[in-house]
């Protein structure tokens, strides 16, 4: 009986099909995900599991041997449900803004998005690390099988030959670069005035380095921990380190904000910026808010001098710097399809392997019964040590050889006839079932 | 002696003014009574009182109610400041100040004699040349009030520029309002003053084609000088005074092109 074949898939929303209001709807954080990828596993039929979810994308990837699109709507549909302000959608409105990638499209699209060309701000590293993350969460539930785990490292070399080999990192531009920028739309000379940045984590540690370069009056890193703000601030140098209930008071003394949590509310709210405002005596307070879910209530902007700014605005600002990676983002999706064929091409060993394997052990099992048999005859019977370990030898030898044409002509089939044709025949040949496709 | 005295103290009143406005905090917690604001508004109240004593015992008394009105709210702010240590209040006696002596000086009926070494003609050219500086830096507040605005509504609204670089900072466009504002201002102050001592010296009665234009102008500097008040003691927003500003532009091309019109509508 043949096993079905496997097929990877990929199914998500991202940036490009969802805006901010809706992407905050389906962020899930990562303990969501560690409690609940084996059972949405399960409850699917699915052979391999990873869960991708950053502020921008919501993303399904794994391997199935059996399902249809509408099967993978329903996993998408119960993982985003994974957070409990999730709205019930429609399968209508769940098709409006899902992509569902299959096998050939889904391995070029993982290996684009851990190489970052499917980001907001093209060639930013955020994501690779996001993305290593999500399979070490995947290993730790045991969603992750052979492909999956193949196509992972797969992935991540890309990403590491696209980041060497172009230059689509080299400018570094990130959304806490972006953010800056837009600060500076406000404030030309940061170094008059007093930053505070809300978070200590990769997005939070970015801006706060950029911040540094134009040596602001005083840095302020916020955080629920102060434990982590006060390692960002060793890292950082001259700055420093504060806990959230700081924040109020920080809120009249400086003149920017950024907030890069995770926090799943608004942790500067329209009141306390208000009140705030007091202080400020007209001069203006600039919110950036790089954070999904957003870390800013968006009512402050409705106050005078408070200039509010969250992720989607500044993707207007780094529209130009997306166009200038544009040549280099062609070079990287060259590299991505040598990523991708080099995979496939390991993808198709699998179907032949067991073939191959089965020859050898043949092979194997050949040797060793005929010997028996000769030795049983009585024949080569004075033979010493040294010359049955040499026959030995040589046969094992004719045996590797055999074994060595036999998968060099399958896996680079001359012919007319496929790989998977000849693993089919040696199959059959020597006693075996063979796999048909 | 008289006029020097005069002039001179309507110059301190004026100078006074201006450094009340420009170093004075609205709530300050060190009370200077030594300030260089609080020490000109003494030496403007001094003047003035010199020029009064000058006039008693020289020619006939000139009974003015605003020079009165002026010493006598000039003296009690330097005494209330030395008391309480209240400086701030300079911020608005100087102005106040300036003002009457203004209309004491345009209402004068018959020119005075010249001063020796005093030229009317340097005077009249000081006057128009400031009074045309003033109006242009006046302008250009307006201009940076209109480019703020419309920047500060873009930002409001997320209407965010291509090239972000390119653009001018608010803040920045903030401070080149603030800059064109005080210049303007102190111009038009000197064309005020240069021309109130003008007028006193040597054309006495206005003639009727002047009294509006002597009025508007008037107008106008209040106006500025309420703008920079506002700013000052009651904190108003960059917004606020951006639109103020470009009213006071609206008030000047008024002053400047529409006094043939309000001169035979106000007759």
């Amino acid at each position: 009986m043949s096993s079905p074949r496997k097929r990877i898939f990929c199914i998500g929303a991202n940036h490009t099909t969802v805006g901010i209001e809706r992407r905050e709807q389906l962020f899930i954080d990562a303990e969501a995900v560690r409690g609940n990828v084996d059972a949405v596993r399960q409850e699917f039929g699915l052979d391999e599991l990873g869960i991708l979810a950053t502020c921008n994308r919501l993303e399904v990837f794994g391997v199935h041997s059996e399902g249809s699109d509408h099967h993978l709507l329903q996993c998408f549909r119960k993982v985003y449900e994974l957070n409990p302000k999730a709205p019930k959608l429609a399968d209508s409105e769940v098709q409006n803004i899902v992509y569902i990638y299959s096998d050939h499209a889904a391995i070029d699209h993982v290996l684009r998005v851990a190489s970052s060309l499917d980001s907001m701000i093209v060639g930013e590293t955020q994501i690779t690390g996001q993305f290593k993350d999500c399979i070490a969460l995947a290993e730790a539930a045991g969603t992750i099988g052979p492909i999956l785990k193949r196509l992972s490292n797969e992935a991540l070399a890309t990403s590491k030959k696209v980041r060497t080999k172009t230059a689509i990192s080299r400018k570094p531009v990130s959304v806490g670069h972006a953010a800056v920028d837009m600060a500076k739309l406000v404030f030309g000379n940061i170094s008059k005035h007093e930053v505070a940045v809300i978070g200590a984590g990769e997005m939070a540690r970015i801006a706060a380095e950029y911040l540094k370069g134009h040596n602001p009056r005083a840095l302020h890193i916020v955080n629920r921990s102060g434990g982590r703000a006060a390692e960002l601030v060793r890292h950082i140098g001259s700055a420093q380190a504060h806990t959230l209930d700081d924040l109020p008071d920080l809120l009249r003394r400086v003149d920017i904000v950024i907030a890069a949590t995770s926090a799943g509310e608004p942790l500067v709210k329209y009141e306390t910026v208000r009140s705030a405002m007091v202080y400020h005596q007209q001069k203006p307070l600039v919110l950036i808010d790089i954070a999904i879910p957003r870390n800013i209530e968006p009512r402050c902007n409705q106050l005078e001098d408070v200039y509010v700014f969250d992720i989607d605005d500044l993707k207007q600002t780094v529209e130009d710097n997306v166009k200038e990676r544009e040549a280099e983002a062609q070079r990287a999706q060259s590299i991505v399809d040598e990523g991708c064929q080099h995979f496939e091409d390991w993808l198709k060993t699998l179907d032949i392997s067991p073939s191959l394997n089965a020859f050898r052990n043949y092979l194997d099992s050949l040797i060793e019964r005929e010997w028996e048999k000769t030795r049983a005859k009585g024949i080569l019977m004075d033979l010493s040590d040294e010359q049955t370990e040499a026959i030995t030898k040589l046969l094992r030898s004719i045996a590797d050889k055999m074994s060595g044409d036999a998968s060099s002509q399958v896996r680079n089939p001359t012919g007319e006839l496929s790989s998977i044709h000849l693993a089919n025949a040696l199959h059959a040949l020597f006693g075996q079932r063979g796999r048909k496709h | 002696m008289y006029h020097v005295f005069l002039y001179l103290s309507l110059i301190l009143f004026a100078l006074s003014g201006a450094l009340s406005l420009r170093l004075e905090r609205a709530v300050s917690p060190l009370r200077k009574r030594n300030s260089p604001a609080s020490i000109l508004l003494f030496s403007a109240a001094l003047s003035l009182t010199l020029g009064f004593v000058s006039q008693y015992h020289g020619a006939a008394w000139e009974e003015s109610a605003a020079l009165l009105l002026a010493g006598a709210v000039a003296w009690v702010a330097v005494i209330v400041s030395l008391r309480s240590g209240l400086t701030q209040i300079g911020m608005l006696v100087s102005p106040l100040c300036t003002l009457l002596l203004f209309l004491h000086l345009f209402s004068r009926r018959e020119p005075q004699s010249m001063t020796p070494g005093l030229s009317a003609s340097i005077l009249g050219g000081l006057h128009v040349l400031t009074a045309i500086l003033g109006q242009a830096f006046a302008l250009c507040a307006a201009a940076a009030a209109a480019i703020f605005l419309v920047q500060r509504r873009a930002l409001k609204r997320k209407q965010l520029p291509h090239e972000p670089a390119g653009m001018i900072s608010l803040d920045r466009m903030e401070r080149l309002l603030t800059f064109f504002l005080w210049i303007g201002f102190v111009f038009i102050s000197i064309g005020m003053v240069s021309g109130a001592i003008y007028t006193h010296q040597f054309v006495g009665e206005l003639p009727t084609q002047f009294i509006s234009k002597v009025v508007w102008a008037s107008l106008v500097w209040v106006w500025y000088l309420m703008i920079l008040m506002a700013r000052r003691i009651l904190r108003l927003n960059t917004r606020r005074v951006a639109l103020l500003s470009m009213g006071g532009a609206a008030l000047l091309t008024l002053s400047f092109f529409g006094l043939s019109f309000f001169r035979t509508w106000g007759m």
